[in-house]
């Protein structure tokens, strides 16, 4: 075939562009670290990283909340442990005193009462680590439990606060302050008042005050078993969040590995490819400038 | 001897124009479109002088263009095919690119977003969770206007292309008008001899003109070529040109489509100009431009509705109920140019959901209204309005023969902003209320995975991807035609070449045969001479 001057300049720099093109491309490749540049480099590839990436950022989103989740159930945990002591301090006090007191006897029995019925409504009103309330339901800007002459009364709601701690579970995390302290109409500070009332009353007769001590200790002794039991729920809550944890860090690292699989570059591949190109782009530079270089016209004149 | 002076004459004039042809052709050896030359040389009529025939010498018949019609043909069929896909796919590729910043891109933005959703629904009532809630609003809305400003950039790049391609058409169809007279007449004087170099100025104008819009050649008996476009419509007729402009639609005022410009301006149907950058880019506007702009503006429409749906149906601090998080864009709609006066159309969302990615055309016949949505061509009647139609109520004022085209979604991702910039607007709560309510930011958070495009199927961030895909596959697609079209082309011009082209070294071998026969005519006439001489001494 006849070849013209033009053509032979026309497909040497077709073919060393082309040849320049795969090298930038691949100069970009090992820059960016990346096997996919633009979207059509790989189109499915490209949109299955978009739904990793989702699921990856909404699998930290979770870990985040668990972290958020474990720091109230903590917090809880510690809270429901001092009630409890409290309040078993306070039955073995009355268990102590039982049979027949004194006016005096009564008086003291009163005034740890009294310190006991304290420390506690300041229990119902602590605060979590961010500085609101634990046992408002969701009012956690309010204080909980104001003191009144018949106990405390109650300025929180009913509601848990429930975290997203993982794809498809939703934990509750708080425990409103009626469900722990007037657990099933059993009012422990009313209980306290109740009974130091008839320890402060003169008139109580003996049997007065034996029938309220006996009522008192039945009373703990539900509240005890409630806050035990709101204690164990929030135990194997942390115990979930635990194994929740272990299965979120195996997911990221699941996650991880699906997207470097799809995007990242084979650097050995790469750089192999690289210096492959570099020689097939010098030969075609070579050999363009010696057939160039082969010209009649040197030869006449 | 006055005949061997004169054989030799006919030689060295032969070897003349041989020599200065070689020459022509080393001088347009890079020239575009040129087609190399050749002397048709034949021996000149013989006498008889008794004895026999006698030579007298040589005669240069013509000077011949190597040209082929068919090669020229394919090349431009080659040109016109390639140019197309080229287009097509540099404007792609810019979508492409636009796309491919996997962290700057609209994902990141919504997985922000619903991270901090998320962190509002741990920690309700914390004034830096609620912020973080505003500001990463704000920073997905600017993604959204950012992607979408950039394709609204590309759609006004295409209109300005469009109108300097048009420009081009007419300027190659007048000089190609005129140099069909110019040849012409050449040629009406001399009909063997055609005007070579003329020829090939031509032929380049018709392969330029090619890479611009597919053309139609037909070469006509006095030499001239009519050019024709589209379905038939003359370009050049003889030494008469017309022209193309670019001129906004009837239909859609923002843009530009090709019209033919007569003596009245018509508008051609960009489905029927295929070919050239012109065919390229009318293809890349109507099959990918479009149903992109639509679909990102389908993802924002539908995102910022249902977000906010969920947002009024929380309470917000002080116990309010929530408002609108974002403001929704307005459907834009377009009524044709001859539309009757007071001709109005008015178009709302109301099922954000149920929207589609297509624009719609809504026609009155005078008794019903035709609702046409655009990519599949399904047609809805009804015989009054308002009527809700793919989750767009429409309504309007028609006479008979009025028409609309209706975009629900074409510029939705460039107009979402941001409606609460107060933390305490931010419904996290049901009605009950609580700093620590968390109820309604559980619901807001659920959002991000759940069905909400295409009546419930769809999640954002899938609807996404599966633009992204999309735009991914398109550009692959066009990546392999173009690579396709592009060797095709390589080849054609290398066939076209091998015929019409200048060899150097060809020409270096011709030099040397046309000087070396120029020496041999000078030797001829130098013996004539010295016979000539011979007799001249006879007589002293």
């Amino acid at each position: 075939m006849r070849i013209s001057t033009n053509t032979m300049y026309q497909t040497a720099i077709a073919k060393i562009s082309d040849l320049q093109s795969a090298q930038s491309r691949l100069q970009q490749q090992i820059a960016s670290e990346k096997r996919i540049l633009t979207p059509s480099d790989d189109p499915i590839a490209a949109s299955r990283v978009l739904e990793i990436a989702q699921s990856k950022s909404m699998n930290t989103q979770y870990a985040n909340n668990r972290q958020v989740a474990n720091n109230h159930l903590t917090g809880l945990d510690n809270s429901l442990g001092s009630i409890t002591e409290q309040l078993t301090a306070a039955r073995t006090t009355l268990v102590g005193n039982a049979g027949t007191l004194s006016a005096d006897q009564r008086t003291v029995l009163s005034i740890n009462l009294k310190s006991s019925l304290s420390t506690l409504v300041g229990f119902a009103n602590a605060k979590d680590a961010s500085g609101r309330y634990m046992y408002a339901g969701f009012q956690s800007d309010t204080k909980p439990f104001t003191t009144t002459a018949a106990g405390a009364t109650y300025n929180g709601d009913s509601n848990q606060l429930f975290l997203q701690v993982a794809d498809q579970r939703k934990m509750s995390v708080t425990v409103a302050g009626d469900s722990v302290f007037k657990a099933g109409g059993n009012d422990i500070f009313q209980t306290y008042s109740d009974l130091t009332a008839v320890l402060d009353n003169p008139a109580s007769t003996e049997a007065d005050v034996s029938n309220a001590v006996a009522t008192a200790l039945a009373s703990m002794d539900s509240a005890i078993s409630t806050v035990a039991n709101t204690r164990s729920a929030v135990g194997s809550k942390l115990n979930e969040l635990g194994a929740l944890n272990e299965s979120g860090d195996s997911r990221e690292l699941q996650y991880a590995q699906a997207m470097s699989e799809l995007q990242d570059l084979d650097y050995a591949q790469a750089l192999s490819d690289l210096s492959q190109q570099q020689i097939i782009l010098e030969a075609a530079q070579k050999s363009f400038i010696q057939t160039s270089g082969l010209s009649l016209f040197k030869f006449i004149g | 001897m006055a005949d061997i002076l004169n054989i030799g004459r006919t030689a060295l004039n032969a070897a003349q124009v041989g020599l200065s042809v070689t020459g022509h052709n080393i001088a347009n050896a890079s020239t575009p479109g040129y087609s190399r030359q050749q002397i048709v040389q034949t021996a000149a009529l013989a006498q008889n002088f008794g004895y026999g025939f006698l030579g007298q010498g040589t005669e240069v018949s013509q000077v011949k263009r190597n040209y082929s019609d068919i090669l020229a043909k394919q090349l431009n069929n080659a040109e016109t095919a390639n140019s197309a896909n080229s287009t097509y796919l540099s404007n792609m590729s810019q979508i492409d690119n636009i796309l491919a910043d996997s962290s700057a891109g609209i994902s990141p933005a919504f997985q922000q977003f619903f991270a901090s959703v998320q962190a509002l629904s741990s920690n309700p009532g914390e004034v830096a969770t609620r912020q973080a809630v505003i500001s990463s609003a704000e920073s997905l809305v600017n993604r959204f206007t950012d992607i979408g400003s950039r394709l609204e950039d590309l759609r006004t790049s295409v209109n300005n292309q469009l109108s300097t391609y048009t420009e081009q058409v007419t300027s190659y169809a007048s000089q190609i008008a005129q140099l069909n007279s110019v040849i012409s007449k050449s040629l009406a004087v001399d009909s063997i001899n055609p005007p070579n170099d003329l020829m090939d100025q031509r032929d380049l104008l018709i392969s330029n003109l090619n890479k611009l819009i597919k053309s139609d050649i037909q070469p006509q008996n006095d030499g001239t070529y009519n050019v024709f476009i589209g379905n038939g419509i003359p370009l050049v007729v003889g030494s008469k040109p017309y022209g193309l402009k670019a001129v906004n639609s009837a239909a859609d005022p923002t843009r530009l489509e090709v019209a033919y410009a007569n003596n009245i301006t018509t508008e051609l149907d960009a489905k029927s100009l295929t070919g050239g950058a012109i065919g390229g880019l009318l293809q890349f506007r109507s099959n990918s431009l479009d149903g992109i702009q639509n679909q990102l503006g389908q993802i924002a429409t539908v995102f910022a509705a249902t977000f906010n749906e969920q947002h009024q149906a929380g309470y917000d601090k002080a116990g309010v109920a929530g408002t609108a998080f974002f403001a929704i864009p307005t459907p834009q709609s377009y009524g044709e140019v001859n539309n009757s006066v007071g001709a109005t159309l008015t178009a709302s969302i109301t099922n954000a959901s149920a929207l589609t990615a297509s624009d719609y055309r809504i026609q009155y016949d005078g008794s019903n209204y035709n609702i046409t949505r655009l990519n599949d061509n399904s047609v809805q009647t009804f015989s009054s309005l308002p009527q809700t139609v793919d989750g767009v109520s429409i309504n309007g004022t028609f006479a008979a023969g009025d028409s609309f085209l209706l975009q629900p979604t074409r510029n939705n991702a460039t107009s979402l902003s941001v409606l609460i910039n107060n933390v305490d607007k931010i419904a996290a709560s049901d009605i009950n209320g609580g700093s620590a309510n968390n109820i309604n930011a559980l619901l807001l958070a659920e959002l991000q995975t759940k069905g909400t495009l295409n009546n419930d199927s769809v999640s954002y961030e899938s609807a996404f991807g599966q633009l992204v895909s999309g735009v991914g596959n398109k550009t692959n697609e066009l990546k392999v035609n173009s690579a396709a079209t592009q060797s095709l082309l390589l080849q054609t011009q290398a066939a076209q070449q091998s015929e019409s082209g200048v060899n150097l070294d060809e020409e270096a071998a011709n030099l040397l045969r046309y000087q070396q026969a120029y020496q041999a005519a000078g030797k001829v006439m130098q013996i004539a001479s010295s016979l000539f001489e011979t007799l001249l001494a006879l007589g002293r």
